[in-house]
């Protein structure tokens, strides 16, 4: 009973003491000095329209050159993930699961020219019949024009994987006979010949079905 | 100058303002300025800090115009700009002082006669003297008419921290005043 009277009784005295403060500080104007404004004024922007059109003109600037950065990140990214996949392909045993069927891939080979020009050696290597990577596959794996050609042998030998020994848990990379695309030469060094060879991932099925071509 | 109680003349003012007409931004500060800086006065330290506030509030406000949809009062509006603008400026601190550990408090009962004889002026300086945790919860809650649901979330903490924040700052209120007589 005195403790409910004590609270109502502070609680009172509270309430007297808070109106005093609001009473007297809710609505008290204080007139600032004159330079507080010449302050305000000199940081305001002359034309706030145009600030606001250039404040968004300029984030989606920014944000188109965010944009441009990661899409160029992404692509540089990609490009090298593909050069790493061409020389591995080429030269180790590569784990098929890490490899890409879609991404483009090439079998590398770099050949001296034998005292042929580059020109005649290139001509030599695109001639008419040869131009498809099906066909260019036949001509470096034949016996027969091994020898009658410019390019030296032991350097295809050594370059060229039997084809038994490109499959890997199932995938093989070899060029594609279907789509027959276009072999692609550049020269690598001053007397080298470089050939691309446009590589695809053949599934288990076309493997075996190759495999039962091919015969033992 | 304008009389505010005209919308449409508020309206003007506010379009004149939004397209960086100097004069028309000079009579909207010139307007509200005294009522702005008298709000500063109570949550800032002194006249130094109430200035600051002062000048950041205005370019919120002037910056940020175009956001007023006309929905609610002008004055509202900027008013709310100026009080987070306060609260903003020592956001640090008071977070800092509201963590402190409190002890208990013993009652400083002041006459009510010595409260009577109080002008606005003494009231402010009693105010500014409160660290800024307690300053900014007598505000809020006092002369705002903020509750401690809303001082919470306002400030971060929990609606018990401001109650006990309420208490320490009229206690120090009090002894201030008593120390005085």
């Amino acid at each position: 009973m005195i403790g409910d009277f004590n609270k109502q009784n502070m609680s009172k005295t509270e309430n007297e003491f808070d109106q005093l403060f609001k009473k007297h500080l809710q609505e008290q104007e204080i007139q600032p000095e004159e330079h507080n404004w010449d302050k305000i004024s000199a940081r305001l922007p002359v034309n706030p329209y145009l600030q606001r059109i250039f404040l968004t003109v300029s984030s989606f600037a920014a944000v188109l050159l965010l944009g441009l950065i990661v899409s160029c990140l992404y692509h540089h990214f990609i490009q090298s993930s593909n050069q790493q996949h061409t020389a591995t392909a080429f030269s180790t045993e590569a784990s098929p699961k890490s490899l890409n069927p879609f991404a483009k891939r090439h079998f590398v080979m770099d050949m001296p020219t034998d005292g042929h020009s580059r020109e005649d050696a290139i001509k030599e290597l695109l001639m008419e019949e040869e131009e498809t990577a099906a066909d260019l596959w036949q001509f470096v794996t034949s016996e027969d024009d091994l020898g009658t050609h410019a390019f030296n042998k032991d350097i295809i030998e050594k370059a060229l994987k039997p084809l038994e020994q490109l499959p890997i848990e199932g995938l093989a990379l070899l060029p594609s006979k279907a789509s027959a695309p276009k072999v692609k030469s550049s020269v690598a060094q001053d007397s080298d010949l470089r050939i691309l060879i446009p590589l695809r991932v053949l599934s288990q099925e076309e493997l075996d079905e190759m495999v039962r071509r091919e015969g033992p | 100058m304008l009389t505010f109680s005209q919308t449409t003349a508020e309206q003007q003012l506010i379009k004149g303002c939004l397209s960086g007409q100097r004069a028309d931004q000079k009579v909207l500060y010139e307007h509200f300025a005294p009522k702005m800086f008298g709000i500063c006065q109570r949550y800032a330290a002194g006249t130094s800090q109430a200035e600051d506030m002062l000048q950041e509030g205005f370019i919120k406000v002037f910056n940020n115009l175009h956001r007023f949809r006309g929905e609610g009062s002008f004055e509202g509006w900027i008013k709310r700009i100026f009080i987070n603008t306060s609260i903003e400026y020592h956001r640090k601190a008071i977070r800092k002082h509201l963590h402190l550990e409190l002890t208990p408090l013993d009652d400083p009962a002041v006459s009510p006669q010595a409260m009577q004889n109080l002008i606005w002026r003494d009231l402010l300086q009693l105010i500014q003297q409160l660290p800024v945790g307690y300053r900014t919860v007598f505000n809020l809650y006092v002369i705002e008419g903020f509750s401690h649901q809303e001082i919470s979330e306002l400030l971060g903490i929990s609606p018990g921290t401001s109650k006990s924040q309420l208490a320490r700052a009229r206690y120090m209120l009090q002894s201030f005043l008593k120390s005085r007589n």
